[in-house]
């Protein structure tokens, strides 16, 4: 099946994207002019640890009411030019570091003023620099929403092979086979319609026909960092936020060449129950890849790999190969024009595993989804291009494309047809500036676009396209108190169905009233337009039916939240927070009694008002000058239809994650625990369908591992070469659980890892 | 002292869950389930007075008497819910039920729902059956149903139609 309208539909988009770039770029260049055409004073710097005068890399510097900023380079120094004359501070972050603001600084025209900063080591994460919040850098701190980061290091020590692996320890995140909820939010809907809106710096990453996350699209080895922002986040990034926002941050292009390669080999415990036991042979899983950065030049940088992973899984047709092809390249035009452009690959075959066919055999599916395979191919492409055009002033257009081709065979049966297939892109461009109007006080505002063209027998042909403008302003009141408002205006329309208007406010606030005390607090709405798939699925099997639903509303939410953080000692960070949502139109999978179908009928309907309430607690600490770190989280979420005072589906009250690491005669041993509480209700419906359907038991979770790094200064290739070894048991204590009815949660497996960089 | 304080963090990670093993097999009592769909209006409330489900090894037509004696018997006919009285009843009134019904594996030549509109229990005046289980919704033919041991099975949906009822089942020798 070809997208008949491909030709049509990007030469439109093109043009919209012309049109943003004419109605909104170019004037921009004419008011303010061109910070290059002008001479002014720069200022050079090092950063250097405090503690061993080491030069640091990697810094973020921002250069206090403008909007100038930069890293430091593989030798720790940096570089901020077209300054004018004047008196600056510069705030200075690293992870790991504490946060130095750098106070007059004399800046003069035509003139370099040199400074050197020293950062003191803290592995308390209070000043990383988070871009997700609010579109700009800012550090956690200064953020009134509750926001987590995992860092690139917590990710290789996990051997996450898929991104949502690394979100498992995160305070609040529950991932229930491959469906993030955060604080509850989210039910269980098999992707579909995701309450979380991912983006890959910066850029929506969703599927265009069922809003889902694609989690194996997105290059783990590619990952810098990850930002996860709490709470309602409509008002910055529109539809499909209003749960929260994963913005997946990939790695910049290193200063020198450098080769990764990396191997990990695993096997799956053989289950202990002998009516479980399907396979003779032993279960292994397995991925190899590859990736370069390295600087062409002064102004290009690339950054490329491959990799292969597969798994023959522990249940039977589960099992998946996938192939996934990346590349980043980053343009520095000018000391004021930056171009970056990311495109990612994936091709991946897999079996189905839906439901056990029992209790009793419960690593085999049910007869029919034997024979079932899926095969994916998804491709992305996103750039973005920055321009300072003063020092007060920058702009950001970016835009991403997301293709997705998947069929099913031998599944879902939709008329006669014995394969479903669907393919979908998903467009959208954006254009916004940073404005700091004066030291206090930054505005952002901008525009977006998206559409999505969709070709599926399941859904059948649809489009549908999405307008939006938004604004918004930091101000700073004094060095103790901060707020943030905005409003986010979003016009959509899918298909035939009439077009729909949203507009999302937000206000937040943050309280500093002593060095290493925070309090927050922020209120704002949400909505999500419901996907294509919700909206006109139709399918039919022997067991299940999805009737569509075309008159579906979008679902909204108004979150509050309010929290703090305390630095207890130079050792540890207590932060704690009380948020509620309440949700109207919330859109859940409902059975319906259809006089057309002879099995149980599903559809999506507007059923609820729900709310949702609770309590998160985090507590950080490192000890032995940092060998010794844990992190310890506590969230409690009460949800409920205030219609019937029952609890949502698939929400967990109580959720407890450990996490702990310690560096002793030269290895570094770590250990991961996760506590949820049983589920408390299900689609009871399910049960006559699925043989012990309602059998579900509390999650507990126990991963422990190993890490030992080498290195290697001389060796014949002359350069340094660094390797790291681990060794992982997952699931240690053989814990069965269920993160969905019918389906039995990762058993325990082992993971041997090497990862060489030269 | 640091290699303590991880093992000392490590050890209540195992103490919480180290004496549970979460899922077991599970070995199936026999029987069948699945919802009941229910389409028209119901019956005024006054004239249900318990709403079972029937499965008949034997195939209608039946003898009123005949059923019960086989329903006392515990052979042939069976009742659910399988209390002998006036009170154990399905939900009335509803649009859907779901139900799992365990009885001796075998083959089930009649499954139906029955209401009860007088108390008269060895009337069939007082007897009205309401849905068939059948082998699609185009027929009011009986389903022949295998359970056979061990074995639960899903999905049996049976579809009441109150404007639309099956033909009844009793034999013409039936108590008036």
């Amino acid at each position: 099946m070809k997208i008949k309208n491909t030709p049509r539909f990007l030469s439109a988009l093109c043009a919209s994207a012309f049109k943003i770039f004419l109605l909104f770029v170019m004037p921009s260049h004419f008011l303010f002019g061109e910070a290059s055409a002008q001479q002014r004073g720069i200022i050079s710097g090092s950063i250097f640890n405090k503690e061993t005068n080491e030069n640091l890399v990697g810094a973020n510097i921002l250069l206090q009411g403008t909007v100038l900023g930069t890293t430091s380079d593989g030798s720790g120094n940096f570089l901020l030019k077209n300054i004018h004359e004047g008196k600056y501070s510069l705030a200075v972050s690293l992870i790991g570091f504490h946060r130095e603001i750098v106070n007059n600084i004399f800046v003069k025209e035509n003139e370099i003023t040199f400074v050197k900063i020293f950062l003191s080591p803290t592995s308390l994460h209070t000043s990383e620099v988070i871009v997700t919040a609010n579109r700009s850098p800012q550090s956690l701190s200064e953020i009134p929403v509750s926001v987590s980061v995992v860092d690139a290091a917590k990710i290789s020590q996990r051997n996450a092979i898929s991104a949502d692996q690394s979100l498992r320890y995160v305070s609040g995140v529950n991932v229930s086979e491959g469906q993030i909820n955060i604080r509850g939010f989210s039910g269980y809907t098999k992707g579909v319609g995701s309450r979380v809106l991912l983006l890959v710096d910066g850029m929506p990453m969703l599927a265009g026909d069922t809003q889902e996350i694609i989690w194996e699209a997105i290059p783990v080895s590619q990952i810098s960092k990850i930002e996860i922002v709490k709470g309602a986040g409509s008002a910055t990034y529109g539809s499909s936020a209003l749960g929260g926002v994963v913005n997946i941050i990939t790695k910049e292009i290193s200063e020198t060449p450098q080769t990764t390669f990396k191997t990990y080999g695993g096997i799956w415990e053989q289950p202990k129950y002998k009516s479980w036991k399907w396979s003779s042979r032993e279960r292994l899983f397995n991925g190899v890849s590859f990736s370069r950065s390295e600087k062409i030049n002064d102004a290009v940088g690339l950054f490329y790999g491959i990799s292969h992973t597969q798994d023959d899984s522990y249940k039977r047709n589960d099992y998946w190969r996938r192939w996934n092809i990346f590349s980043k390249l980053n343009y520095t035009i000018s000391s004021n024009e930056k171009f970056i452009a990311n495109f990612s690959l994936l091709n991946q075959k897999r079996g189905n595993f839906l439901y056990w066919k029992s209790l009793d055999e419960a690593l085999i599916p049910q007869d029919d989804q034997l024979k079932e395979r899926v095969e994916t191919t998804r491709m992305n492409f996103s750039f973005s291009y920055n321009k300072i055009v003063q020092e007060n002033l920058s702009y950001t257009f970016r835009g991403n494309f997301f293709y997705a081709n998947w069929s099913n065979i031998a599944a879902l049966t939709y008329k006669d047809s014995t394969q479903t297939h669907s393919r979908s892109f998903a467009s959208s461009l954006e254009l916004f500036y940073n404005y700091q109007m004066r030291s206090q006080s930054s505005f952002t505002f901008g525009v977006e676009a998206k559409s999505n063209l969709i070709r599926a027998n399941l859904f059948g042909e649809r489009n549908s396209n999405g307008f939006a403008a938004f604004i918004q302003e930091e101000e700073k009141f004094s060095d103790f108190v901060r707020t943030t408002i905005g409003v986010r205006s979003d016009f959509s329309k899918v298909d035939s169905i009439n077009a729909v208007g949203e507009i999302n406010p937000k206000a937040g606030i943050v309280y500093t009233p002593t060095l290493g005390t925070t309090f927050r607090a922020s209120i704002g709405s949400g909505f999500r337009a419901p996907s294509v798939a919700e909206l006109f699925i139709e399918a039919n099997s022997g067991a299940f039916n999805t009737k569509p639903n075309p008159k579906l509303l979008p679902e909204k939410n108004w979150s509050f939240e309010i929290g703090g953080n305390q630095i207890l000692s130079k050792e540890m960070l207590f932060d704690v927070s009380l948020f509620e949502s309440e949700f109207n139109n919330l859109i859940e999978p409902h059975l319906v009694n259809d006089p057309n179908v002879a099995g149980l009928a599903i559809r999506f309907d507007n059923v609820l008002r729900a709310r949702l309430y609770g309590m998160e607690m985090s507590l950080q600490s490192s000890f032995f000058e940092n060998d010794l770190q844990t992190e310890i989280s506590f969230t409690h979420v009460v949800s409920k239809d205030v219609h019937t005072n029952q609890s949502l589906k698939y929400r967990p009250r109580n959720l407890f994650y450990v996490s702990s690491t310690v560096n002793v005669f030269g290895l570094q041993l770590g250990a991961d625990f996760r506590s949820l509480s049983r589920v408390e209700k299900i689609d009871d419906e399910f049960v006559g369908v699925i043989p012990q359907g309602d059998r579900r038991v509390p999650i507990y979770v126990f991963d422990a591992r190993v890490a030992k790094d080498f290195s290697f200064v001389e060796h014949p290739f002359g350069k340094n070469i660094s390797c790291t070894t681990s060794l992982q048991a997952n699931n240690i204590l053989q814990y069965y659980y269920n993160e969905f009815i019918g389906t039995i949660a990762p058993i325990r497996n082992f993971v041997l890892t090497v990862e060489v960089k030269m | 002292m640091k290699v303590f304080t991880f093992c000392f963090i490590t050890f209540l990670f195992g103490l919480n869950s180290g004496c549970n093993h979460g899922l077991e097999p599970y070995r199936e009592t026999a029987g069948f389930g699945g919802t009941i769909i229910y389409r028209g209006n119901w019956p005024s409330p006054d004239s249900v007075i318990i709403v079972r489900l029937i499965a008949s090894k034997i195939s209608p037509p039946f003898n009123i008497d005949t059923v019960f004696v086989r329903v006392l018997r515990g052979d042939s006919v069976f009742l659910f819910p399988p209390d002998l009285n006036l009170i154990a009843s399905l939900p009335k009134d509803t649009t859907q039920t779901s139900y799992e019904f365990f009885l001796p594996p075998g083959t089930y030549k009649y499954v139906a729902v029955a209401i009860l509109v007088c108390p008269d229990i060895l009337s069939t005046q007082c007897f009205r059956i309401v849905g068939v289980l059948t082998e699609n919704q185009t027929t009011f033919e009986p389903k022949k149903l295998i359970v056979p041991l061990n074995t639960f099975i899903r999905n049996q949906n049976i579809v009441v139609d109150y404007e639309n009822l099956p033909p009844q089942p009793f034999d013409s020798k039936r108590k008036k």
